[in-house]
C-alpha cells in the first residue's frame, strides 16, 4: 500500500495552485482568508475565471464542459480552493443541479441551461426545504397544478419554501413540488421543477441568521406559472430526480482543506499560548486520519460510481472537525473577539471580527445537506444493517 | 445544610418572574440591542424602582441585604428573560465598592447608582496610579462606553473617575450577545481615590467572586430556558410522521442536556453559598472550578439547543440562537475551561495527594 500521489497528482495540485494564485482577485482572497462573505460580484467573476479555464464544473462530463478528471483530481481541485482560500464554484449551479440537467434533462434544457449554469450567467437556488419539510424532505406541499391555455402547457405553483441559500442573489430556483396529492407514498407524488425568480407571483424575504448576515431566504410561490417545459425528469418522478442530486458531489462534503484554512489561522495566532497549538495539534491528527478515509473512498468510486454510504462518515466527522476548528478559533482570539463591530477593516485585527460569527453560523453545518442525525441513521442502517 | 428559600427570597424571585414574564423575552432582547447603550433605559428604570441596584447593600444604606442566594435569583431571571440591563456593572459589581469605599465623593456615586441616574462600570486591569493620576489602556470594559462613573482599581488603590475627565479616551462597540463595551485609555486622568492597600485589594477579588457568580446564575437562566424551550420544540415539531421527541435518539441528547444543566446549577448554588467565604484561598478555588464547570455545561447545552431546533436554531429571529449567542458570550467573558481549570490546578484542586488520614482536607 502506498497513500503517496503520483507525480501527475503532485504536478497536478501544483497546477492548480499556480492558476488560483495567478487569477483570484486579491480582493476576494482578502475576504475569503478573512472568513467573510464574498460579494455576488466577486464569486461570479471567479466562477468566470475558472470557466475560462475549463475548471468551474469539475464533475461534468467533458461534453458539456468538464475537464475529465478523476475523482481523486477533483478533490485535489477543491482542497486547493479551500486551502486558497478561494470561493468554490457555486455549488447549486455545479454540484447539484448540473449533473442533474445532464442526467435527466432533455436535450433543449441541457442547451438552454448548462452552459450558462457553468459560467454563472445564471444563478441557482435550492427550493426543497419548506417549514413542514426539513429532514422530512419527502413531505413537500407546495402544489403544482397542470394545466393549459393559449400560451402552452404550464404548471401553477403555490405554496411556501425556506432557507433558500442565496436566492436574493439567485435568476432561477429548482424546486421539489406536489404534483399528484393523490399518491399513495408520498414520495412518488413530487416532480422537479425549474422556476425562474422573475416570473410573477415569486417574492424572496430575506432571513437574517445569528451571524448577523444575510444568505438564507423564504421563497413564496404566488400562483406562479411555469412553463411546462420546465419540468425536469418525469412528472411524479421528482423523488428520484432529488435523490441523484443529493448523492452527486457526496465524497467532497468533508471540507478538510477549510478546517485546515482555520486551523492555519489559529496557529497564526497562538505563539504565546502553548495549550491552544496542543489543542489544534489534536484536531489535526484527527484530519489527517479523515484526509485518509476520503482517499479510501475516493479509491472506491474508480470501481463503482454508486452512492458510497460512507460519504455519511465523511460528513460526519468532517462537519465535527470544522465544528471543532472554528470554536478554538474563538478560544485563540480570547475576549476580544466578542466585539461585535469593526470600526474599520484595519481597527480590528484578523480575525478577531469574524471568529464568533462565523462559529456561530458553523453549528448549520450539521443540519442542512443531511443533519449529523440523519447521517447517523444512515450509517445504521445502510452501513451496520441495523 | 439548607436549600430552602426564605420568605423574603421567594418574594424576589416572584416578583423577578413577573417582571421577566411582563418584559422580558427575544423581541424586547433584540430591540435594547440597536438601543444607543446597548439596553433600554426603560428596562432599567423597572429594575431601580423594584430597589434592586442596592440588593447587596446593607439596610442602613438602603438596601436589602442580600447575599449570594439573592444574587443567584437575580440573575438566573435576568438570564432566563434575555433581560439587556447594566445590572452587573452597577448592582454586582460597583454598588458594593462604593458603599465600602470612603468619603463624599463615593457616598454621592453611590446615590446616584441606587437612584438609577448613573450608571458605572469597574475597571480592575491595565491602569496605573501616579498619587491620584491614572495612565493606561483596558480593553472590553463591560458598559465602558455608556457609564457615566468609571470605578478604576490600579495601584494600591481604587477610585472613582467622572467618564468625561480630561485624559479619559473611550472607544465603545456592541458586543455580541448584546449590550456594549468599551476600550479604554487613561492618560494622567484626575481621581478621586475612595479605598486603599488591603482593603482596596479585597473589595476587587470579592467582586471577581461576585462576577462569577451573577454570570453563573445568568447562564443557568439562559441554559434552563433553552432547554425549556427545546422540549416544547420536541413535542410540537412533526417530522416524519411524528413528533420529534419521539426519537430516542433526541430523548437521550435532551436528557443529557438535563444532566449539564444539573451540574451548572449546582456549580451556581454552590457559587451563592460560597460568596461570602472568609477562607479566600477556599473561595478562589470554588469560583474558578464554577466559572470551568459554566463554560463546560453551557456550551453542550447552546450547541445541542440549535442543534435539536434544525434551521430556525439559528435565526435572528428565534430565542434559541439569542441564548447560544450570550451563553457563549459569557463564557469567553468567564475566560473558558481551560484557563479556569489550569488555576484551579495551580490552587491544588479538590482533593489531596495525601493518604485521606494524613490529609489537610
Ligand atoms: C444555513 C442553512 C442553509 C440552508 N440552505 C438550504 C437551501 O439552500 N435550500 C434548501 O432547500 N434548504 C436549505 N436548508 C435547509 C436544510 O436542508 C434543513 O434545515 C434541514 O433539512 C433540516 O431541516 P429542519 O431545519 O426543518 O430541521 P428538522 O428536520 O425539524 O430537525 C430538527 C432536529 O431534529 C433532528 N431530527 C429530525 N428527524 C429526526 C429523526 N428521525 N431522528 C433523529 N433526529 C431527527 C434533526 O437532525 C435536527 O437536529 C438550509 C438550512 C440552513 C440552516
Amino acid at each position: 500500500m502506498d497513500l503517496r500521489p503520483s507525480p501527475e497528482e503532485v504536478a497536478f495540485r501544483q497546477e492548480v495552485r499556480d492558476y488560483i494564485r495567478a487569477n483570484l482577485a486579491p480582493e476576494t482572497h482578502r475576504v475569503m482568508i478573512e472568513g467573510r462573505i464574498p460579494t455576488k460580484g466577486q464569486v461570479v467573476a471567479w466562477q468566470q475565471a475558472l470557466n475560462a479555464r475549463g475548471w468551474a464544473t469539475p464533475a461534468w462530463p467533458s461534453e458539456w464542459g468538464g475537464p475529465g478528471w478523476s475523482p481523486v483530481q477533483r478533490a485535489v481541485f477543491l482542497d486547493e480552493l479551500h486551502q486558497a482560500p478561494a470561493p468554490e464554484p457555486v455549488s447549486f449551479n455545479v454540484a447539484m443541479l448540473g449533473p442533474v440537467l445532464i442526467r435527466y434533462g432533455t436535450q433543449a434544457q441541457k442547451e438552454r441551461f448548462l452552459p450558462a449554469t457553468a459560467n454563472l450567467d445564471i444563478w441557482w437556488c435550492q427550493g426543497f426545504s419548506e417549514p413542514g419539510a426539513g429532514s422530512d424532505l419527502a413531505a413537500v406541499r407546495t402544489s403544482a397544478v397542470r394545466g393549459h391555455d393559449a400560451d402552452g402547457d404550464h404548471f401553477i405553483v403555490d405554496g411556501q419554501k425556506i432557507w433558500q441559500g442565496m436566492a436574493h442573489h439567485a435568476d432561477w430556483m429548482f424546486t421539489l413540488v406536489r404534483t399528484d396529492p393523490q399518491a399513495p407514498k408520498k414520495q412518488t407524488g413530487l416532480s422537479f421543477l425549474l422556476i425562474d425568480m422573475t416570473l410573477p407571483g415569486v417574492t424572496a424575504r430575506p432571513i437574517i441568521t445569528i451571524d448577523g448576515r444575510h444568505e438564507v431566504n423564504e421563497v413564496f410561490l404566488d400562483n406562479v406559472r411555469v412553463p411546462a417545459d420546465c419540468l425536469v425528469g418525469a412528472e411524479n418522478d421528482g423523488w428520484s430526480v432529488t435523490k441523484s442530486l443529493l448523492s452527486s458531489e457526496r465524497t467532497n462534503i468533508a471540507r478538510i482543506g477549510m478546517t485546515k484554512h482555520i486551523l492555519r489561522r489559529v496557529k497564526a495566532m497562538t505563539s504565546d499560548d502553548p495549550s491552544l497549538g496542543v489543542k489544534a495539534a489534536a484536531i489535526e491528527a484527527e484530519l489527517k486520519m479523515l484526509e485518509v478515509t476520503q482517499l479510501r473512498v475516493l479509491d472506491a468510486q474508480r470501481h463503482s460510481d454508486g452512492a458510497d454510504p460512507r460519504s455519511s462518515v465523511l460528513k460526519l466527522k468532517g462537519v465535527e472537525l470544522r465544528q471543532a476548528a472554528s470554536e478554538l478559533l474563538v478560544a485563540a482570539c480570547g475576549i476580544d473577539t466578542l466585539r461585535a463591530e469593526a470600526a474599520g477593516p484595519e481597527a480590528i485585527a484578523d480575525p478577531l471580527g469574524t471568529a464568533l460569527p462565523n462559529y456561530a453560523i458553523l453549528r448549520a453545518a450539521s443540519i442542512y445537506g443531511g443533519a449529523s442525525e440523519v447521517q447517523k441513521t444512515i450509517v445504521a442502517k445502510n452501513i451496520l444493517g441495523l | 445544610m439548607n436549600l430552602e428559600l426564605t420568605d423574603d427570597q421567594r418574594m424576589l424571585k416572584d416578583m423577578l418572574d413577573r417582571l421577566v414574564a411582563d418584559t422580558g423575552g427575544v423581541e424586547a432582547h433584540r430591540a435594547a440591542a440597536r438601543m444607543p447603550r446597548g439596553w433600554s433605559p426603560d428596562m432599567w428604570r423597572e429594575i431601580v424602582e423594584l430597589g434592586l441596584p442596592a440588593m447587596l447593600l446593607d439596610e442602613a444604606l438602603g438596601g436589602l441585604a442580600g447575599g449570594g442566594t439573592e444574587l443567584m435569583i437575580v440573575g438566573e431571571a435576568l438570564g432566563r428573560g434575555l433581560i439587556a440591563a447594566p445590572y452587573l456593572e452597577n448592582g454586582v459589581l460597583a454598588a458594593p465598592i462604593l458603599a465600602a469605599g470612603d468619603g463624599d465623593t463615593a457616598a454621592r456615586a453611590l446615590a446616584s447608582l441606587i437612584d438609577g441616574s448613573r450608571s458605572h462600570a469597574l475597571v480592575t486591569e491595565g491602569v496605573t496610579a501616579t498619587g491620584d493620576r491614572l495612565s493606561g489602556a483596558v480593553r472590553n470594559v463591560r458598559g465602558g462606553d455608556s457609564a457615566d462613573t468609571l470605578i478604576v482599581a490600579a495601584g494600591d488603590g481604587i477610585f472613582i473617575v467622572p467618564a468625561d475627565a480630561e485624559g479619559l479616551r473611550r472607544e465603545g462597540y456592541p458586543v455580541h450577545g448584546g449590550g456594549r463595551a468599551a476600550n479604554l485609555h487613561f492618560d494622567a486622568v484626575a481621581a478621586t481615590r475612595i479605598l486603599t492597600g488591603e482593603a482596596a485589594r479585597k473589595a476587587v477579588a470579592a467582586a471577581e467572586a461576585r462576577r462569577i457568580t451573577y454570570l453563573a446564575a445568568m447562564a443557568l437562566g439562559l441554559a434552563s430556558h433553552a432547554l425549556d424551550t427545546t422540549i416544547d420544540y420536541l413535542n410540537t415539531r412533526v417530522q416524519f410522521g411524528q413528533p420529534l421527541g419521539a426519537n430516542q435518539s433526541l430523548q437521550h441528547r435532551a436528557a443529557e442536556m438535563y444532566v449539564e444543566l444539573e451540574q451548572l446549577r449546582s456549580a451556581t448554588i454552590l457559587a451563592a453559598c460560597m460568596l461570602d467565604e472568609a477562607d479566600q484561598l477556599e473561595r478562589e478555588r470554588v469560583m474558578v472550578a464554577v466559572a470551568a464547570t459554566v463554560a463546560r455545561t453551557t456550551r453542550f447545552i447552546a450547541q445541542q439547543a440549535v442543534q435539536l431546533h434544525g434551521g430556525i436554531g439559528v435565526t435572528d429571529e428565534h430565542v434559541i440562537g439569542h441564548c447560544f449567542l450570550n451563553l457563549t458570550a459569557i463564557t469567553i467573558a468567564l475566560g473558558g475551561v481551560d484557563a479556569n481549570v489550569t488555576r484551579l490546578s495551580d490552587l491544588g484542586g479538590f482533593v489531596s495527594r495525601e493518604p485521606y488520614w494524613e490529609a489537610a482536607r
